[in-house]
């Protein structure tokens, strides 16, 4: 019985440190398989530069969208009951397990030039494709999800009393959301938003099929590695270490966020 | 003078509500626990719409079935003071207050938050949260809110339920000057029999059935 005992236990602890291992090294291995030094000079290289300084553009640029729409939109779907909503949430969660080539041709077929919409945005003159707003438009598309689950969980756990006493003073819809609901649920709506915005610098994929891989226009810090790695090895591997970084950096302040949230301080 | 007069339903229980209360009066509403006393208030407050009758307010209707009235809950002057409180956490005790007072000019806000605030005892605990402030002190931080935007009634819903004997004494007391300084017709939900012995009027619901004139409880 003991044996067994100590196999199981020897078993359990094995899976965690192979998982562990697995999981890690290929991070920790970006950083430490090249001298700093050269990591670090090549990070001043002008491809280096302009796809980092492109990346944390757009993907700015998409959280204010997911923000400014997506916060309202995950309001309401916590907040109202119609007819479909199961199948509005469904969509909305739909590009969390989409394959991002299907993602990057859904937005072509819709918005690209012999697209659904692609008519109609050319006499308006906007371009999407091989231009930067079509990877704000892929990024939102693949990150939006994040924040938006995130929010109706959070508005969804808030006390309904909070919401009526706010009508009760007198305060509409729109107030009572944006002084009372978002204030309140503020720590889980930020961490949303930085789950979000961690994904959409990293997204590859649809901003490839959609937009391209244009030095300075399109081509983001994940395509920049993609592109550069069979010539520059050291180049490609000084932008993953940036990335690596702000990943962490992105994931541990969500991890801190959501703790506060539920908490229910901060 | 409130006067309400409707029917509804919550869930199989049917909800019939028959009464009023004059200015500067407090209403017991009482009787057991599920029994539709919050569904009144609710009702009065427009957070439910009754199926039938009239909810008026003064010279004010705020519900008839009849003439397909219905005033929402942010246009009707109703001062309501939750069971839980429902204070605003992230706001202190002012901005609480001064949530009431978006009608008015914004250079008249803080004398009017620092007259709410002073009226229940609280002039001092303005900059705290509701997380720092006792039960006692939420309870009557809620009722500043309350009555901050001038309200043509005032619904209690439980207001004592959670605090100790004297507190809850001291905040019956509160309530009493409110209500005969403001002139307010009061509705109060309570369980608690000195409340309901210091009420003007009881009110007793029984199975969703609002009575007037209940003999009070012993």
């Amino acid at each position: 019985m003991k044996l067994r005992a100590a196999a199981s236990g020897v078993v359990i602890w094995g899976a965690l440190a192979v998982t562990l291992t697995f999981l890690t090294v290929p991070v920790a291995a970006v950083l430490v398989s090249a001298p700093p030094r050269e990591l670090f000079d090549a990070l001043g290289s002008p491809v280096a530069v302009d796809a980092l300084l492109l990346s944390l553009q757009c993907s700015l640029a998409a959280l204010a969208v997911i923000l400014i729409v997506g916060t309202p939109a995950a309001w309401a779907l916590a907040t109202r009951r119609f007819p479909g909503r199961s199948l509005a949430v469904t969509l909305i969660e739909l590009p969390l397990v989409l394959p991002p080539a299907v993602a990057g041709l859904g937005l072509l077929a819709a918005f690209g030039p012999i697209g659904l919409f692609g008519g109609a945005l050319e006499s308006a003159g906007i371009r999407l494709v091989f231009e930067t707003a079509g990877v704000v438009v892929a990024l939102v598309f693949v990150a939006s999800p994040f924040h938006i689950r995130q929010a109706q969980a959070a508005f969804e756990s808030l006390e309904p009393s909070l919401l009526e006493a706010s009508r009760t003073l007198g305060a509409g819809e729109a107030r009572t959301l944006t002084r009372v609901a978002i204030p309140t649920v503020s720590p889980a709506l930020a961490s949303g938003a930085a789950l979000a915005w961690g994904r959409a610098l990293g997204e590859f994929g649809a901003t490839l099929m959609f937009a391209g891989s244009l030095r300075s226009v399109t081509q983001t810090a994940p395509l920049a590695i993609y592109d550069t790695f069979s010539t520059d090895l050291i180049g490609a591997q000084a932008i993953a270490a940036v990335m690596v970084a702000a990943s962490a950096a992105i994931l541990l302040t969500a991890k801190i966020l959501g703790r506060a949230a539920e908490r229910g301080d901060a | 003078m409130l006067e309400i007069e409707f029917e509804d339903r919550v869930g199989d229980l049917p909800i019939e509500a028959s009464l009023r209360a004059a200015a500067g009066e407090v209403v017991a509403l009482t009787g057991p626990s599920g029994s539709g006393k919050t569904t009144i208030l609710r009702a009065i407050a427009g957070l439910r719409r009754p199926l039938s009758g009239t909810v008026r307010c003064g010279d004010a209707i705020w519900f008839d079935s009849a003439a397909g009235t219905w005033l929402p809950t942010e246009e009707r002057r109703v001062g309501m003071v939750f069971q839980d409180y429902a204070l605003f956490p992230r706001m202190d005790a002012a901005a609480n207050v001064a949530f009431a007072l978006a009608d008015l000019p914004r250079q008249a806000r803080p004398a009017a938050v620092e007259d709410a605030l002073e009226r229940v005892g609280l002039a001092d605990r303005s900059r705290h949260r509701p997380s720092a402030l006792s039960g006692g002190e939420r309870q009557r931080l809620a009722l500043a809110r309350a009555i901050a935007r001038r309200p043509s009634v005032l619904l209690l819903d439980e207001p004592l339920a959670s605090l100790d004997r004297a507190t809850a004494e001291s905040a019956l007391d509160l309530i009493e000057e409110t209500v005969a300084s403001l002139d307010l017709p009061c509705l109060l939900v309570t369980h608690d029999l000195v409340a309901i012995e210091r009420a003007a009027r009881v009110v007793a619901v029984e199975r969703g059935v609002a009575r007037e004139d209940a003999p009070r409880p012993t």
